[in-house]
């Protein structure tokens, strides 16, 4: 069974940074408009946006199967993604649990810029997508990295959605957290023993790199 | 700040593009051969597909669960090329959205049901075994695999509503994912007592056997395999034929599966 470790770890990493990519960039603007700017329906927006952090895996699994199936809305509107039970799947189940995280730890990092210094350079004649990209962005930089990491630290331990969508298929969608599962419903209690170390050291240096992004000097916080 | 910023921005650019790169490459590799097979498969499958990766020089890509969750998948999103289920029913699901390709299908391997125990299960359960041995409570929880999901637990369900005790088990049952599951829970000590598959049975070394389910009560239990329409039904077709012939079937009888009906060789 050791020859599927590898694997795994390679697609628990891939999967995890393509997570990361898909939800990092809708995330931090969704953080953004939600420090920054008030709009008609923002509860709603924050609330519907923090559902997977609330929600079992489990259901949100299940609406991306739903969603996703060729028989089901997509599908019967003649889009076909042909994402589920691939490695795309896994992506989009674990972006899909990801995003809040990183919405809601990049909205802090956005609130935690001093407004005054935005209307300083507003003031001294920035348009706003300057003040965005020259001010706000490298203040509150440090937190916003905090975000992706967070976003990719929950991308790596992902199980409940991506099994319902992508399956546990070796070298395809088969992530450690799923390996795991598969182990121990094998009766391989020291293989399953072995990956939970494994993922145990993934998860410390990503957490370990989080705290030490909100630590250090001059953070956004 | 700037210099060791520079560095810094010099170093990103030169490795994202390699992780975007390996990010591609390593999602997009040759099509391999999807198998979707039974989990009680597992051990036996794996002997025979390295085999035959060797000799046909394909990839081939295991996908190792209960049979309803396979057929589930199967029909969700029609990326398998070959499913090898341990129950008809299954099989006729897949069959009947059409995608099975026609007369590929064919009953490979049959199996037998076996009563397991955990070494230190209370001695209630000596021989002559009777299936009434197991309704006294003492036992605890009997493992087997969910009747609802999993042919294995179609069948055992089978064979203790014929024996005339499954209304007063059930509620004693631990239903597992799949045939392999509900053989670890006992393996692992969660269940004293459970009824799996007797390949599975005999391929633990940690679990006492207790009784081999025989004679009219025994339900019978075929393993169906046919190729799959939509992706390349000629690689698909090949492995089936593999699947068959008779290497395949020497490493399915040493994990304890015996041949199906005398019509194939």
């Amino acid at each position: 069974m050791d020859g599927s470790v590898l694997p795994a770890l390679s697609v628990t990493l891939r999967v995890a940074l393509a997570a990361t990519v898909l939800c990092g960039l809708p995330g931090v603007a969704l953080g953004y408009l939600l420090a920054r700017r008030s709009f008609p329906g923002k509860i709603a927006v924050e609330t519907l946006s923090a559902l997977p952090l609330v929600l079992p895996p489990t259901a949100v699994g299940f609406l991306l199967l739903r969603l996703f199936s060729l028989d089901g809305p997509l599908g019967a509107a003649g889009l076909s993604f042909d994402v589920l039970l691939t490695w795309k799947g896994a992506v989009l189940a674990s972006a899909a649990m990801a995003f809040p995280l990183v919405a809601r730890t990049a909205r802090v990092a956005f609130e935690g810029v001093e407004p005054r210094l935005e209307t300083m350079a507003r003031s001294l004649g920035f348009s706003r997508t300057r003040v965005l990209v020259a001010v706000t962005l490298p203040l509150a930089r440090r937190g916003l990295l905090a975000a992706v990491a967070l976003g990719f630290g929950r991308a790596l331990g992902e199980f409940g959605a991506t099994a319902i969508v992508a399956g546990s298929i070796a070298g395809e969608t088969q992530t450690l957290s799923l390996l795991i599962y598969e182990e121990l419903n094998l009766g391989h209690d020291a293989a399953a023993l072995r990956l939970v170390g494994l993922t145990a050291v993934l998860a410390f240096g990503v957490l370990f790199a989080v705290e030490r992004l909100l630590r250090a000097k001059g953070v956004a916080r | 700040m700037s210099g060791a910023a520079s560095t810094r921005r010099a170093v990103i650019a030169r490795v994202a593009p390699a992780l975007l790169a390996a990010l591609a490459g390593g999602c997009d590799a040759p099509p391999a051969l999807d198998v979707y097979a039974a989990a009680s498969l597992g051990d036996a499958l794996r002997e025979v597909v390295a085999v035959y990766e060797r000799e046909a020089g394909v990839e081939v890509r295991l996908n190792l669960r209960g049979s309803g969750d396979l057929a589930r998948q199967i029909l969700a999103a029609r990326r398998a090329d070959v499913f090898f289920s341990a129950g008809r029913a299954e099989m006729e699901r897949v069959a009947a959205a059409g995608l099975v390709v026609p007369g590929s299908e064919r009953a490979l391997l049959t199996n037998r049901l076996a009563v397991i125990a955990a070494p230190d299960a209370p001695a209630v359960l000596a021989r002559p075994f009777a299936p009434e041995a197991l309704l006294d409570a003492s036992i605890g929880r009997v493992s087997i695999a969910h009747p609802g999901i999993v042919p294995a637990g179609r069948y055992a369900r089978e064979w203790l509503e014929r024996a005339g005790v499954w209304a007063r088990l059930e509620a004693r049952i631990a239903p597992a994912v799949h045939a392999r599951a509900a053989l670890a829970a006992v393996e692992s000590g969660a269940a004293p007592v459970g009824i799996v598959y007797a390949s599975d049975a005999a391929a633990s070394a940690r679990v006492r056997l207790v009784h081999v389910v025989a004679g009219e009560l025994a339900p019978r239990i075929e393993y169906p395999c046919a190729a799959l329409r939509g992706g390349d039904e000629r690689r698909a077709l090949d492995f089936v034929a593999f699947l068959a012939g008779a290497r395949a079937r020497a490493v399915f009888r040493a994990h304890g599966f015996a041949p199906a009906g005398a019509e194939e060789r």
